[in-house]
């Protein structure tokens, strides 16, 4: 099931008709949620070669999480691009495939060189999509990715060559019982971390994302903000769960807040709007790795939550920007003004849901954080509230800039721009007054995370 | 062995140098393969044994072949991961040619102009 | 260019092709497979597109025939690996390790990515040619 999952969404690539396209990302999607319903780890060895020699994909909690997340992105995005790219477009749609192919594959690997290979087919679609419009912001942006992202991309190949010398074994679980905290594991380690925190924008290394999701068309800004990252944060905790590091870690959380910090204050600063919800995504990504680093169940649970609903509120708030350009033609923040009332009303619960409003999914999600954080130390809740409160202010500086302003563009929206955006709207509002169907989402995967054992058993003995 | 190492550190630091220090776009790019061919280098070593044959099967070395190969799974490694490097570095030519089309110029400052 | 370079590539022009295509079928034998055996036909491309210009390589190769057949290679590749139990009982079992037909597979695999791989790089040699 697994092999009709992925090649579906390659066939398309010869095909070169669009509809292809987003039926075979929605049919990976549907696959995913039906393979969540399964409480067990499913093991797909490939060839019938056993675990320490075969490459294996593991479907547990923890990885079909993040498969939700990607391929949930990608097919609404897909929808939503079949009316907003007007030119050129069963390439675009290519390029989107080879980049859910490499997400979804990253997410569901459980051997260390497959992750290194799909986290490269990501990449170079990722560095194409962002050159799609031809235009000199985007060249830019893309060369800029382009260079970073390689550089990085050679680290987690030294780390991964690294600990193949050291241990003899590729595979996730096998490395498990392998790897120690002598020091040539400790130097791998770091540069893994570095490699994958490219991805998930973390603080020194996030400058090629604004420039990047400028040059970019709106619905892959969506991708990158949302997908992208969630994939280098799987990344960072996949390699630390190898080391079997989940538990109170300083270095995280130093970086997360930083990461939040400096995100909020950044964007409060832009005059574009995809810049500024760019910026808005690197700081809660900083959230997530600071609750990430905590090491408790509460935090874990609340880190992945946070992701989840990050992945549905930029993904809104993207496409609503998105809608605002397509109308308008602009997307300096002095320039767009427009009036629909539906896309006022999906706007503005996604932006209020990202400051932590109580009855969104924004708010379940900054509660879990604050009290993850109050264990710890109390000075970190506080500068989580004040990175909230920063986030409250550029949200209203976005949703004032594009719908209460004086001058306004009349123009009609085509409808199926409008209906993601809907949909995850109402999406929305539902966790947040039933959290209780997030936390069935998110809390398996936070025990599969910790549950070292389990893991490793299913892979080499089951 | 040693010695091969500490080239490949030394390689990949000229690599490392030269995308980020040189200005034209053509010479980021050629740092950017130097460096790929550093690390694959290091894979390759990795798989080192001593008074070792190549890993291939011929007539004639069946009974001592698993004892005295060289190890080829990192040679398999360094095949996936020169395809990868070569769609890369295809997918940054095009790019700089795109640049320079717009720009006339292959100078990186100046396609400095986002800011913020 | 040069007229020792035209004389020189176009006696030497079968020959790495018949390289590359035999590097492309004992992929399972001798180091090499698709990717090397791919490269090297399309490098023979690349010496005729170098040596006698654009135009002269282009009637070897038209670019709308090298799309389609990459296309389809690719289409190929991907359904004998879906496939992959059906096509595993047309061909004989492995067995006898230095015989051309021994991998079951392995030898369609290689031919098919071969042939997609050189097409992918003539591909990009022409695009990038097209100043």
């Amino acid at each position: 099931m697994l092999l009709i999952l992925f090649s579906a969404t390659f066939l398309v690539l010869v095909l070169r008709r669009d509809e292809i396209a987003v039926a075979a990302i929605l049919f990976s999607f549907f696959s995913v949620c039906y393979m969540l319903l399964n409480p067990d780890i499913m093991v797909v060895r490939f060839g019938g070669w056993l675990p320490p020699f075969g490459i294996v994909w593991v479907l547990d909690k923890f990885n079909l999480f993040f498969a939700l997340i990607v391929t949930g992105v990608s097919s609404f995005v897909a929808v939503y691009s079949l009316k907003y790219i007007k030119e050129r477009r069963y390439r675009f749609y290519t390029l989107l495939c080879l980049q859910t192919i490499g997400l979804l594959g990253i997410s569901l690997t459980g051997d260390i060189f497959n992750l290194y290979v799909f986290f490269e087919i990501l990449s170079v679609s990722s560095y194409a999509l962002v050159a799609f419009f031809l235009d000199k912001r985007a060249i830019e942006g893309a060369f800029k990715y382009l260079i970073a992202g390689s550089l990085t991309s050679t680290f987690i190949l030294i780390g991964i060559g690294m600990l193949y010398g050291l241990t003899g074994t590729l595979n996730f679980a096998d490395l498990a019982s392998k790897v120690s905290l002598a020091s040539p594991y400790i130097v791998a380690l770091g540069l893994m971390i570095a490699g994958f925190s490219l991805k998930a924008t973390i603080i020194p290394f996030h400058a090629w994302k604004p420039d990047a999701i400028e040059g970019t068309p709106a619905p892959v800004g969506a991708v990158f903000t949302t997908a992208s990252t969630a994939i280098g944060v799987y990344g960072i905790l996949r390699i630390l769960f190898i080391f079997n590091l989940i538990q109170l870690n300083w270095v995280l959380i130093l970086f997360g807040v930083f990461t939040m910090l400096v995100g909020a204050f950044m964007a409060l600063a832009q005059v574009n709007v995809k810049r500024m919800l760019a910026y808005s995504g690197i700081s809660q990504i900083g959230y997530v790795v600071m609750a990430s680093g905590f090491g408790t169940l509460l935090g874990l649970t609340a880190g992945m939550y946070h992701l989840f609903n990050n992945a549905i509120l930029k993904s809104i708030l993207f496409m609503g920007a998105g809608i605002a350009i397509y109308v308008t033609g602009k997307d300096n923040l002095n320039g767009m003004g427009m009036r629909n009332t539906p896309l006022m009303v999906c706007m503005g619960i996604g932006l209020l849901s990202l400051s932590g409003i109580p009855p969104l999914n924004g708010f379940v999600s900054k509660w879990l954080i604050f009290m993850a954080s109050w264990e710890i130390s109390p000075v970190l809740t506080a500068l989580a509230i004040i990175a909230s409160a920063i986030t409250l202010a550029y949200s209203f500086k976005i949703f004032s800039a594009i719908f209460l302003t004086t001058e306004r563009v009349e123009k009609d929206v085509p409808k199926i721009l409008l209906i993601p955006v809907v949909i995850l709207t109402i999406i929305c509002v539902l966790i947040g007054v039933f959290p209780q169907i997030g936390m069935n989402i998110v809390e398996p995967a936070a025990n599969a995370l910790l549950n070292h054992s389990q893991y490793i058993t299913a892979v080499m003995g089951g | 062995m040693l010695e091969i190492y500490a080239g490949m550190v030394l390689v990949a630091l000229i690599g490392i140098y030269c995308v980020v220090r040189k200005k034209n776009m053509i010479k980021k790019v050629i740092g950017l393969g130097v460096l790929t061919n550093s690390v694959h280098l290091l894979l390759i070593t990795i798989g080192f044994q001593e008074n070792g044959i190549p890993p291939i099967v011929t007539p004639t070395n069946i009974e001592y072949f698993v004892r005295y190969a060289v190890d080829p799974l990192p040679q398999a490694l360094v095949l996936t991961s020169i395809v990868i490097q070569l769609s890369v570095t295809a997918l940054a030519l095009g790019i700089v040619i795109l640049a320079y089309r717009g720009t006339k110029t292959l100078d990186m400052e100046k396609l400095n102009n986002l800011r913020g | 260019m040069d007229i020792i370079i035209r004389t020189v590539v176009k006696g030497l022009f079968p020959f790495i092709v018949l390289f590359g295509v035999y590097i492309l079928f004992h992929g399972h034998l001798t180091p090499g497979g698709s990717f090397p055996g791919g490269i090297i036909i399309a490098s023979g491309i690349a010496l005729l597109m170098l040596s006698f210009g654009l135009s002269k390589a282009e009637r070897t190769i038209k670019e709308k025939t090298a799309h389609m057949t990459e296309a389809f290679a690719a289409l190929l590749l991907v359904s004998i690996v879906l496939f992959e139990t059906f096509v595993r009982s047309v061909l004989r079992p492995t067995g006898t390790i230095f015989e051309l037909w021994s991998a079951q597979q392995i030898l369609f695999l290689n031919v098919t990515g071969g042939v997609m791989v050189s097409m992918a790089v003539i591909l990009i040699l022409f695009l990038l040619m097209k100043e």
